[in-house]
């Protein structure tokens, strides 16, 4: 495996696992695995191949294609070294931490940063002179065919990855942030597929199409240009 | 869709294994928390137990950031000018200070002489006064801005302020801790800081007293 | 590891990072002059050649400013500065015979924004001759600047991390000293005693060591520190006459 994919993933970096087995009538017992983990040199980047899943991530979103092409070197690997019988999810998520330099007066400052329509019951309580602390929500779409798109915000603190793990990210200090959380995927309804390289990659940006355009329409034009374009 | 079933689908969904969940809602008037709510916080700690690797240290890891957060909530209550005072009474730079809230010298000189800050500028400078409350109160650091501003490792300039500056916060809490070992924090920072920070030349005291440079003895 | 010379930050354009002070705004006029320094409107005269006046910057070494350690030397040596196009980070390792200073003038919309200083036009100029400064720099620009200049005059590239071990204590005096007079003028203090007063007590000795030379020791500089901010406001040099 790590010969298959070194090419993109040069480091070799096994996740330990501790599972908790408990059996009725018996003491429980833990388990530890090793999963094959395979990061790029600076560890932003990284394949996971588990039992049940090949997982491909990144906090150093550069394009889509980048990603898919990721996503076509982890598949091929996986299928020559221990092939897949078939293809029961595939799932595109992109979590945005959205950080601006000043939220005045609560969760009704982020009206000037995103859609009105992530804000909920924030923009009907302002006037009723109720200054809301916090929001949160959830959409799915469902486009048919096995495909949906669920999407997660609201205000938040802190982080929405924490910054502990094995993927190295900017870690900014753990403040106020809007949290856009997009989950585009697809599972498998009345046939389970094949688990086809090129198929899933045809799925991919099947997932992706609707995801920047659903982003693009949920933040401002003042988040665009004041913060998202001088971002490095 | 009953009142039990929630929307919010948190931890579930792709990838989900290191994704925090939304904060805990206040509990509705006459009931106590519902079983699903009980449920996604446990099930999110058993998710993180089972499927992160069982270094306890990424668990260390995760308490101190959340204790980072409060303490940088309750710190940023402070107006800028107040915080910047108790950064220097520690002892720091003002270019230091610049550098680990974010701005530059100018910025900060700015707003020592009263002129406002923007919410998130102010909170990222109680943020690093936070962070070193946090390492100082639970890692017995006495001197704590000279333990920024000292080499993590001899021989190599990098110090905990560089790994600040860069956005890795996290390198500088595990340092903190004790128990990584420094050179895998600077490996995590720079893979080839060995062979960056290598150099033909030493700086010694001259006769004067100053320092000057001079190629090492082969 | 093949050395070159080096640009500010890796492959970023962040030219913000060369520099500590820009324009009227932001330069503080007490602070003590330094390697890096720019100033405008500076009467230079080269030899056989009229008098002139340039823009230059300080390119002399800080401990070689001042002989003694507190005084400017009556000659100090700089280089001319003009327009130069801005280079980017993959080209800093080429036109060795100059200090790019891209985004210099920061109230300029044109290309003149960007500038250098040409080690090839390099004069002395009296301090009381550099009156008006436009532009101080930050560490990381002092050490690219010795490290382009040290190569200009001996075809030699000294890492910029030997030169920030061998210069920062001296620019966390400069810093001291600039602090200092910020602190005592407050108080009443006129800027040339603060000054004087910094010197000195800089050169007092604590547990054997002038505070000046602890400076080098990276360990004991929040302390000192710490320290010169508590005495600033009413230490003296000379007892005031009662």
């Amino acid at each position: 495996m790590k010969r298959l994919v070194a090419s993109s993933f040069a480091l070799p970096q096994p996740l330990q696992n501790m599972r908790l087995k408990a059996t009725a009538g018996a003491p429980a017992s833990m388990e530890q695995e090793f999963v094959p983990r395979f990061a790029t040199r600076d560890q932003t980047t990284a394949v996971m191949f588990g039992a049940q899943a090949v997982v491909v991530e990144t906090t150093r979103h550069q394009t889509f294609e980048r990603i898919l092409e990721l996503v076509r070197i982890s598949i091929d690997a996986r299928q020559k070294v221990a092939p897949v019988d078939g293809l029961m999810r595939l799932g595109l998520r992109y979590i945005n931490e959205i950080r601006v330099p000043d939220v005045c007066h609560g969760a009704i400052g982020w009206a000037e940063w995103v859609n009105g329509s992530l804000l909920g019951a924030v923009t009907v309580g302002e006037p009723l002179g109720l200054t809301a602390e916090q929001s949160q929500g959830a959409t799915v779409f469902n486009r048919g065919s096995g495909l949906q798109v669920a999407v997660q915000y609201g205000t938040r603190q802190g982080f929405a990855v924490m910054p502990g793990g094995p993927l190295q990210r900017p870690t900014p200090p753990p403040g106020p942030f809007f949290l856009i959380d997009i989950d585009s995927f697809w599972s498998a309804t009345d046939e389970v597929p094949e688990f086809n390289t090129e198929a899933i990659l045809a799925l991919c940006s099947d997932l992706h199409e609707p995801v920047s355009r659903l982003f693009e329409s949920l933040i401002t034009d003042k988040l665009r240009e004041e913060v998202l374009r001088n971002v490095q | 869709m009953s009142n039990e079933d929630s929307l919010l689908v948190t931890t579930r969904g792709t990838a989900s294994s290191e994704i925090a969940p939304p904060p805990k809602l206040p509990t509705a008037t006459g009931s106590s928390p519902t079983p699903s709510e009980l449920t996604e916080r446990v099930g999110f700690l058993n998710n993180r137990a089972q499927d992160l690797h069982s270094d306890t240290d990424d668990l260390h890891l995760d308490v101190i950031m959340q204790e980072w957060q409060s303490r940088s909530t309750d710190l940023v209550r402070q107006d800028m000018s107040t915080l910047l005072a108790q950064l220097a009474d520690l002892g720091f730079a003002w270019r230091d200070i610049a550098r680990l809230i974010g701005v530059s010298v100018p910025a900060v000189q700015k707003w020592r002489r009263g002129k406002a800050a923007t919410g998130q500028s102010r909170f990222n400078a109680a943020a690093v006064l936070a962070a070193c409350a946090l390492i100082a109160d639970h890692y017995l650091v006495k001197e704590i801005a000279s333990w920024f501003e000292v080499p993590v490792v001899f021989g190599c300039p990098i110090t905990a302020i560089d790994l600040y500056a860069a956005k890795k916060p996290q390198l500088v809490f595990r340092l903190a801790t004790g128990n990584a070992d420094p050179e895998q924090v600077l490996s995590v920072f720079d893979p080839d800081w060995r062979e960056t920070y290598r150099s033909d030349f030493e700086v010694f005291e001259s006769e004067d007293g100053g320092l000057a440079i001079r190629a090492k003895e082969r | 590891m093949t050395r070159n010379l080096e640009p500010p930050s890796g492959d970023l354009d962040d030219w913000d990072l060369l520099y500590l002070a820009r324009g009227a705004d932001e330069i503080v006029g007490h602070r003590p002059f330094f390697t890096g320094d720019v100033f405008a409107e500076v009467p230079v005269q080269g030899p056989r050649a009229d008098l002139k006046t340039k823009t230059v910057m300080v390119i002399q070494h800080p401990c070689a400013m001042r002989p003694d350690g507190i005084n400017l030397s009556e000659s100090i040596l700089v280089a001319e500065v003009h327009k130069f196009p801005v280079l980017p980070p993959d080209k800093w390792y080429t036109s060795g015979k100059l200090m790019p200073l891209p985004d210099l003038l920061i109230d300029v919309t044109s290309n003149r924004r960007h500038q250098a200083a040409f080690f090839d036009d390099t004069f002395h100029a009296h301090p009381l001759d550099l009156k008006n400064r436009i532009a101080c720099l930050s560490p990381r620009g002092v050490n690219l600047l010795l490290q382009r200049w040290v190569y200009h005059s001996s075809r030699v590239i000294v890492p910029s991390f030997d030169f920030e071990t061998a210069v920062s204590s001296v620019y966390e005096q400069a810093d001291i000293i600039e602090e200092w007079c910020e602190i005592a003028m407050a108080a009443g203090r006129a800027p040339d005693e603060a000054t004087e007063d910094a010197h000195a007590w800089l050169r007092e000795v604590e547990s054997g060591l002038t505070r000046e030379r602890a400076l080098q020791d990276p360990q004991r500089r929040a302390v000192i520190r710490r320290q010169a901010r508590a005495a600033a406001p009413a230490w003296r040099h000379r007892p005031l006459a009662t």
